[in-house]
């Protein structure tokens, strides 16, 4: 049965971005992102060339343990790789794809505008999904293994909404006492990176809390990002969006779990639901 | 008018290359030390300027152009500890200097956020328009403020 999950009438969430990781398509070469854009040009009338995003699978060792090694990986590249984004004309919508990636990204448009949460954005990444293996099927370029399942949600907590200085994180995170003792001053900066394993190794749960400065409206915040990952049980598109609805209830809930009732007041914590 | 403040900049974080994660919206992480924080603030302070804060008609400076002269502060290090003076300039801009013995190099953060950088060694003067997505021209610059 479906746990509730938590909601917010104003959440300061300003970005999701839902993906999978799959083995290096082979035949895959720099003409076939022209390809696919043909397909979906109506509706991603802009492309842009992006480095690409470096392999981040969750690794557990026998007995569990919560620490993933982190390995380094040569592989011999005989032409560039590269990532492409194809972004819609809303300015809200991005997908982005590299030969072993396939990410769905919606941001925030505007400060007034709401978070149209995760059920509308599911079945929109499951359709673009299903059209990118249609296009690989067409093409001949292979089914895709997949390896990994990403969900991401970034959150910008804007200097003046329940925090001023660091000093005050202990007002913005639950697991934060803010107490140091006589002798520490207020701290003049913080980083916070904790990792979470999910049950039965599922999939881990990232959280970084760190501040920055939003290049759109040079607004001081906190931004506070929840990225789950793990592996689905198969490479179907359902067995893919199953894992997406575990990663993203890890998310909500981590999220909620993570900062304090003060900030749910702020961003009107709704009853819980389905 | 406003007085230009001055930092010592140690070394930050030079290699120039497309970030490494899928996410969209583009911020300037603020961790890298105490020095940027004291910076950024400087910079960020040119947002409170009104119109017509120079006495000649300037309009105020935009949040884009503070965003793009702090991100210009990540990208240029050095290791010879230059001092900077950041202000604003007349027409809504930013100006960011870094001064040695030898040589002296400015970056100008125009009112629509384009770059241009004027740099001075040996009476030789070079000026032209920057792009912070040119890796090539930013790493030139870098290697110009430290001499190699």
């Amino acid at each position: 049965m479906a746990r509730s999950l938590p909601d917010f009438e104003d959440p300061p969430v300003v970005e999701t971005a839902l993906g999978v990781e799959f083995a290096p398509l082979e035949k895959w070469s720099i003409p076939c992102f022209g390809l696919f854009w043909q397909d979906i040009r109506n509706e991603y009338p802009r492309c842009q060339a992006h480095g690409p995003l470096g392999s981040q699978i969750e690794q557990f060792d026998a007995e569990g343990s919560s620490f993933a090694v982190p390995k380094l990986m040569l592989t011999a590249q005989q032409v560039p790789d590269i990532r492409c984004w194809f972004l819609e004309t809303s300015g809200s919508r991005l997908l982005q794809i590299q030969r072993d990636r396939f990410v769905h990204n919606w941001r925030k448009p505007g400060s007034t505008s709401n978070y149209p949460h995760y059920e509308t954005i599911r079945p929109t990444f499951e359709r673009e999904w299903g059209r990118f293996c249609d296009f690989l099927r067409r093409e001949s370029l292979g089914e895709p293994d997949v390896v990994q399942c990403e969900v991401t949600y970034v959150n910008h907590l804007e200097r003046g909404k329940g925090w001023d200085s660091f000093g005050d994180v202990a007002k913005v995170l639950r697991c934060w006492s803010g107490s140091c003792g006589e002798f520490l001053p207020s701290p003049e900066g913080m980083l916070l990176s904790v990792r979470y394993v999910m049950p039965d190794n599922r999939g881990r749960l990232h959280v970084n809390l760190h501040p920055a400065l939003r290049k759109e409206d040079a607004k001081a915040i906190l931004q506070l990002s929840l990225t789950a990952r793990g592996r689905p049980d198969s490479s179907s598109t359902d067995d893919i969006m199953k894992w997406l609805d575990l990663g993203r209830e890890w998310v909500v809930c981590g999220f909620t779990d993570f900062t304090s009732v003060n900030m749910h007041e702020l961003w009107h914590r709704k009853e819980d639901r389905r | 008018m406003i007085a230009a403040a001055a930092y010592a900049l140690p070394p930050s974080d030079w290699p120039i290359q497309d970030r490494d994660t899928a996410q969209w919206i583009d911020t300037i992480p603020l961790y890298d030390g105490p020095w940027l924080l004291s910076a950024t603030q400087a910079i960020l302070n040119f947002r409170a300027l009104s119109n017509d804060w120079d006495g000649a008609g300037s309009p105020p400076v935009a949040p884009a152009v503070v965003a793009t002269a702090i991100e210009v502060l990540r990208r240029f290090g050095t290791v010879v500890e230059p001092m900077s003076h950041a202000s604003p300039v007349p027409g809504g801009g930013v100006q960011l200097e870094w001064y040695l013995r030898d040589r002296y190099l400015e970056i100008e953060v125009l009112p629509d956020g384009s770059l241009a950088y004027l740099s001075e060694a040996a009476g030789q003067t070079k000026e032209a328009a920057l792009s912070l997505a040119d890796a090539s021209t930013i790493r030139e610059l870098v290697s110009f403020l430290s001499h190699r």
